[in-house]
């Protein structure tokens, strides 16, 4: 089997409040994956599931050919997923560095995790100077940098994404996005990502989804997905 | 009243080796609870009870022994076994259950409360019950190391007690900053989804850091009664100042440690000089740490020794 | 045995009422204003300790020159000396029931004026601390109070206390302690109809605004520092009220009575009622009273049940165990409390909510970043 992660039939929320109705989407091995959607129509709230962290209803999340649905999160990390939030996406009471010796918890190995570390500060040479800042004290951006980099610790072979270049200045968000698909194509992961860019996002995927009210109302490449009338009404426009 | 020169000169040191001793101890135990508010958030009343329970455990144990180092060694075993099995439960059955379904910290606190009564009162019931002795300390000799003018002296608790607090504070200050456990404890505390994201088990390190604080209380349970005999509400009797100690070193490790020893000294020191020269009663010394801890928690609530940042402040 | 049920009931109703006005007054402060007020107990003792300082000097005053006892005191208050126990056991004598009405009135009076200057002390670490560490510095605040009134002559003569305050019921013959319920009883109806009267006022409605966000509170206009001075101020008062009801039962002031105990059990009592549900309190109030009565080796013997000896040595303990068991079932399985809180009758949570919506929108931010 090429895919490295399925739905079937997912339903999640919180508490009772049942967001996700029925989503069945997949990632193969190798591929980037976009997730689009208006705001409130439970992107994050899908990934949550996926990882869970939000509470499963119904259904089944397939990751490597194993039933992963029941799987605790810290479970699914050390099976090989990776996952940035969109918020509270890193530990404000400690330093940059060891927010990353955080995402290498798993590692264990000292010298895998100093090795990992250099690939994250390489990708963000920014972080290097701040290592001994608490995380809580950097500007919104360099969060996220230290989000995506803490998730990049022990290289997961499928990452979810949840907006990580929101609030990124232009330039760097597309320095961003590259320095993924690098990583990508080195280490053969896969991407399912949300993107409030949706246009930037679809371009860079192999595949699209889009997501309304908690179930899927379009899929294909990111060039169909572009190309369809309806889908521009809806809320392609508002990014041009 | 004419005041003794030479009393005065031995009853100081005398007063500042108590105090020392005794502030030690209250540094020890503010280890503790530092370590469980670190890392759950939870101002735990409950913590004094793991004290008593340790040093009634050292009694009972070190009493079927003949004495001596064997003796001293089963007490200390058994009471910080005690003590962190006593934590560990105490989480389980009560705040653990509160933490999932989202109780805030008050909740936690009532609740923390609740957990010492439980425990400090079936202990009462249980020693009237079963007509225990209420005072009782373990069957180890405390030996006088040194006499300093016939009056102060240096005795094995003296020792035990401020290498024992300092060790503490040094290995849970390196644990918090330099290793793996440690580091995962405070991520656990800073952001526990995240924590889990990472692949942290939360539910281990949970379990860890109340064995670790109760292993502590018990560590100073049994010091305390090594020296002075323990009653069941001893640990209760302790607990403000405890308090005291963790909030005026703002729960860091290091911060308790010298909050706690500036509070015994305080305590010993200025009850003696009150005594001798006031003819204050040294029935008040007790309050001079319940002051400091009000008087902390209002102007520096942050605390006042302290080497990191916590707000304790309202966030208005 | 009649009798001594009857007993048993006066003094379940006396501390019911006792309990109750506590309970009463910390659920205004903590139920309805959100302030954990866990110093609790040293209202109540500054309240016993004005009504028992009071009474006692004023009996003193107008029956020791009728009796022809001379009370000389060195130092130490003059309520404290054997003359004035001697004036205290013969002031019937000398005092009318009218008198002796005028001197507990004046004391619960001053009770209560007492406890509510003392909350202005409360009131400056309620207004910069957090909720748990206020609970704390409020408890610390109550023992440095115990510890200092046990060891200090002054003001309720250290560790032996004030004993012996004459009942305004002496010169009634019979069932003293069922007046004694009643008269506490009168107090009790007093504080419910006000707490009930006050909490569903626009005050009250401005309590819970400042309970449940502080700055949408604020932003609607009300001055939070006052209102929570405010709860604070009502709520020592009834406090104080309380502590002299506390006096004139036992007859005795005691250092020694007021320790952190009692503000478990009025905690227990709103906890296990509803907190914000003076209903519930009440309810609460009288569980816990009945609990802390019955639990009690003469109470047991009186209504024929026969325990053995080490257990009856047991009970004053085994009660707060149980105490205990019952805050933390509650917290787990009914946070609300038995009754919980009604609903407001009137909008002024959604009027709260747009006007913060409205202010957020203002200012651009994003309402209450949501944590997990
Ligand atoms: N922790 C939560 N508890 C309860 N409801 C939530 C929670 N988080 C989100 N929701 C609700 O779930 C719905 C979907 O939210 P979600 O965050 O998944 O949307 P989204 O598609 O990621 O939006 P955005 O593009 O703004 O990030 C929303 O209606 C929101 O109110
Ligand atoms: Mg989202």
């Amino acid at each position: 089997m090429a895919r490295i992660l399925e739905t079937r039939d997912l339903y999640g929320g919180y508490g009772k409040m049942v967001i996700i109705n029925g989503v069945s989407i997949y990632v193969d091995r190798g591929e980037v994956v976009a997730l689009v959607g208006p705001n409130g129509s439970g992107k994050s709230t899908l990934l949550k599931t996926i990882y869970g962290v939000a509470k499963v209803f119904k259904g089944h999340v397939v990751f490597d050919n194993k039933d992963v649905t029941y799987v605790p999160p810290e479970a699914k990390t050390a099976l090989g997923m990776g996952f940035v939030p969109q918020t509270d996406n890193v530990f404000p009471d400690l330093t940059v560095e060891e927010n990353l010796e955080m995402g290498g918890y798993l590692l264990r190995d000292e010298r895998k995790l100093r090795e990992a570390m250099e690939v994250v500060y390489n990708i963000f040479p920014q972080l290097r100077d701040l290592r001994h800042v608490l995380a809580g004290a950097l500007s919104g951006g360099q969060r996220k940098m230290v989000a995506v980099g803490r998730a990049l610790m022990t290289m997961p072979k499928l990452l979810l994404m949840d907006e990580p270049t929101a609030g990124l200045a232009p330039k760097t968000a597309l320095e961003l996005l590259d320095k993924l698909m690098d990583i990508k194509r080195e280490t053969n992961a896969s991407i399912l990502i949300v993107e409030q860019h949706a246009r930037r996002a679809l371009e860079i995927s192999d595949r699209g989804y889009v997501l309304v009210s908690g179930r899927i109302a379009a899929e294909g490449s990111g060039r169909d997905i572009l190309s369809r009338p309806d889908l521009q009404e809806l809320f392609l426009g508002k990014h041009g | 009243m004419v005041v003794n020169a030479a009393v005065v000169l031995y009853g100081t040191i005398g007063s500042l080796l108590d105090g020392l001793l005794l502030g030690s101890l209250y540094g020890l135990m503010a280890l503790g609870l530092t370590l469980i508010f670190r890392v759950t958030k939870i101002a735990n009343f409950a913590y004094a009870e793991y004290i008593t329970y340790a040093g009634y455990a050292a009694f009972a144990v070190s009493s079927m022994l003949a004495g001596g180092v064997t003796a001293f060694i089963a007490g200390l075993v058994a009471a910080m076994a005690v003590g962190a099995v006593a934590s560990l439960f105490s989480d389980e059955l009560a705040f653990k259950p509160l933490w999932h379904r989202g109780a805030d910290s008050l909740t936690l606190l009532v609740a923390s409360m609740g957990v010492g009564f439980v425990m400090r009162y079936s202990l009462l019931g249980a020693a009237v019950f079963a007509n225990w002795p209420l005072q009782v300390q373990p069957n180890v000799a405390n030996p006088v190391l040194a006499t300093i003018g016939g009056l102060a002296y240096v005795s094995g608790a003296h020792v035990a007690a401020v290498v024992a607090a300092i060790v503490t504070a040094v290995g849970m200050h390196i644990l918090f900053t330099k290793t793996r456990t440690g580091k995962a404890m405070r991520a656990t505390a800073s952001n526990p989804v995240l924590a889990r994201i990472s692949g942290i088990n939360i539910y281990y390190i949970r379990r860890l850091t109340w064995l670790l604080a109760g292993a502590i209380g018990g560590l100073a349970g049994f010091l305390y009664s090594y020296y002075n005999p323990l009653n069941p509400e001893s640990g209760w009797q302790m607990l403000l100042w405890i308090f005291a100690a963790a909030i005026m070193g703002g729960f860091t490790f290091y911060g308790a440690l010298l909050s706690g020893i500036i509070l015994g000294l305080a305590e010993a020191v200025m009850g003696f000089y009150m005594s001798t020269f006031l003819h204050i009663s040294t029935a008040y010394s007790p309050v001079i740490a319940l002051i400091a801890l009000v008087l902390v928690l209002l102007f520096r609530p942050e605390g006042v020794i302290r080497l990191e940042t916590h707000m304790l402040r309202r966030r208005v | 045995m009649a009798t001594e049920l009857e007993g048993i009931l006066a003094q379940w109703l006396t501390y019911f009422a006792i309990y109750g006005i506590m309970a009463l007054s910390f659920n205004i402060e903590y139920g309805f204003t959100g302030i954990p007020n866990f110093g609790k107990v040293l209202f109540v003792a500054v309240g016993a300790y004005a009504a028992g300082v009071l009474a006692s000097t004023l009996v003193l005053m107008l029956a020791a020159p009728a009796l022809g006892v001379e009370v000389v005191a060195s130092g130490e208050p003059s309520y404290c000396t054997a003359a004035a126990k001697v004036v205290f056991s013969q002031a019937g004598q000398v005092l009318s029931t009218t008198t002796l009405f005028a001197i507990f009135l004046a004391a619960v009076l001053a009770a209560a004026v007492a406890g509510a200057a003392t909350s202005i002390v409360a009131s400056f670490p309620a207004l910069r601390l957090r909720e748990d560490f206020l609970a704390i510095t409020l408890l610390a605040a109550g023992e440095i109070l115990r510890l200092v009134t046990w060891t200090s002559v002054w003001p309720v003569c250290s560790f032996n206390g004030i004993s012996g305050i004459p009942s305004p019921f002496t010169h009634f013959l019979g069932r003293v302690d069922v007046l004694y319920a009643g008269l506490s009883l009168l107090f009790l109806l007093a504080a419910w109809f006000y707490t009930e009267y006050a909490t569903n006022s626009p005050w009250g409605r401005a309590l819970k605004a400042v309970r449940d966000d502080e700055v949408a509170a604020e932003v609607y206009g009300y001055n939070v520092a006052s209102i929570r001075m405010q709860s604070l101020l009502v709520g020592s008062a009834l406090a104080g009220i309380a502590g002299a009801l506390l006096v004139f039962y036992s007859g005795n002031v005691n250092a020694g009575t007021f320790r952190p105990d009692m503000t478990f059990e009025v905690i227990a009592a709103v906890i296990l009622g509803g907190a914000a549900n003076n209903l519930g309190t009440l309810l609460g109030a009288a569980v816990i009273s009945a609990l802390l009565i019955l639990m009690n080796p003469s109470s047991l013997d009186a209504l024929g049940v026969t325990l053995p000896q080490g257990l009856l040595n047991a009970l004053p303990y085994l009660k707060y165990v149980i105490l205990g068991i019952v805050i933390l079932l509650v917290l787990m399985y009914r946070p609300q409390g038995v009754i919980p809180e009604g609903p407001l009758k009137t909008p002024i949570v959604e009027k709260t909510r747009r006007k913060l919506r409205e202010y957020l929108a203002r200012v651009g931010g994003q309402p209450g970043a949501g944590r997990q």
